[in-house]
């Protein structure tokens, strides 16, 4: 896996990539009509949980898509979802 | 163009483990139903609104775990208890007894629904578990007749069945107003003395209520009203108290209660 995200970071493709530990870590706060609610994980009720993100500058949603199965063969049986992201940066403005 | 990947393994994606059987989940359900068949407080006599979340999450429920006797049973108590709503309550707000209802005001679909859903429980085999007799001993009166031919030697005994694998004194004290129907009210006292000193039924007033009843039927009109007059400081229910101290007056005058005639 390192070696393959090394390769991927060089060529400039990578920009980001990590994995997350068991939601039994974590936490959700939650903001409802100005209310705060925050529940310690596991988050037993979630139908499935994000496991790892990784960030990819390419050129088109189709060169993106062509990473997947590389990640997914490294990551074991699930799946990905992949999201377009702001061309800019939010923290650039 | 940046793209995020996200990943979702199959492992978080399990459904999370296997539905429990139903008894936690029916259990918290019926605390519910039983909240809003009869409102522990306040004015109203019950809350139907709670009821028929309930009974609607109890049908889900049934369906999910089909082959529960125990939820049918549930579901059966439900509908036949929801099926006496519109009589339970006079529009005045004054609470009904059972035997004193109006049946021609009770649901009849609930009621078929309730009787279904007791030959499911039934059709599955087993003995008959808590929630299924209480539903059948619900049936017997929907099965009667007329309101005071229910079989109260049939209901006697599944009220023993009952105590027999749930053992409770509010039970024992359902079981002592049937046996008192069955087989006179000294019967009915003598199950009652033997519960007498429970520390459950010292808190709340049924007790002193049905005493009151089987005493006023003997004929020891003095000891009755002491037994009503003690049920009414105890009941938080308004609309009980009312109907109680009103009991309690008429061992002054007893000319006055004719409980099948309309006040």
């Amino acid at each position: 896996m390192g070696a393959y995200i090394q390769k991927l970071a060089k060529s400039g493709v990578l920009t980001a990539t990590d994995g997350l530990l068991p939601s039994s870590l974590g936490a959700k706060v939650r903001l409802s009509s100005g209310k705060l609610t925050i529940t310690d994980g596991r988050f037993t009720e979630a139908k499935e949980l994000i496991a790892g993100f990784a960030i990819l500058n390419v050129e088109s949603e189709a060169e993106a898509i062509s990473h997947a199965p590389d990640f997914l063969r490294i990551a074991g049986d699930g799946e990905t979802e992949i999201r377009r992201m702001y061309d800019t940066p939010a923290y650039w403005s | 163009m940046r793209f995020m990947m996200l990943m979702i393994p199959d492992v978080y994606q399990k459904p999370g483990p296997a539905p429990a059987l139903p008894d936690p989940r029916a259990i918290a359900e019926m605390g519910v139903f039983n909240e809003g068949y009869a409102a522990t407080s306040g004015s109203a006599w019950m809350r139907s609104e709670l009821c028929d979340e309930a009974l609607r999450l109890g049908r889900v429920l049934a369906e999910l775990a089909s082959a529960e006797p125990e939820v049918h049973g549930l579901v059966a108590l439900m509908e036949l208890q929801s099926s006496r709503f519109r009589a339970r309550v006079r529009a005045d707000g004054q609470p009904v007894l059972l035997l004193e209802q109006n049946r021609a005001l009770w649901d009849p679909l609930l009621i078929r629904r309730g009787l279904a859903a007791i030959d499911r429980a039934s059709g599955l085999g087993g003995d008959r578990g808590n929630y299924t007799l209480q539903a059948s001993i619900a049936a017997c009166h929907d099965r009667a007749p007329s309101a005071d031919e229910p079989d109260w030697e049939e209901i006697s005994a599944l009220y023993a069945q009952l105590g027999r694998i749930a053992p409770s004194p509010v039970v024992e004290l359902n079981r002592a107003v049937a046996v008192s129907m069955a087989f006179g009210a000294q019967a009915g006292l003598d199950i009652l003395d033997l519960v007498a000193d429970d520390p459950v039924l010292r808190k709340n007033h049924y007790l002193p209520s049905v005493r009151g009843d089987l005493l006023f039927k003997l004929g020891s009109l003095e000891a009755a009203r002491a037994e009503f007059e003690r049920a009414a400081r105890m009941t938080r229910n308004e609309r009980e108290r009312e109907l109680l101290l009103a009991r309690a007056q008429t061992c002054v005058s007893p000319d006055e209660w004719l409980p099948d005639s309309p006040r």
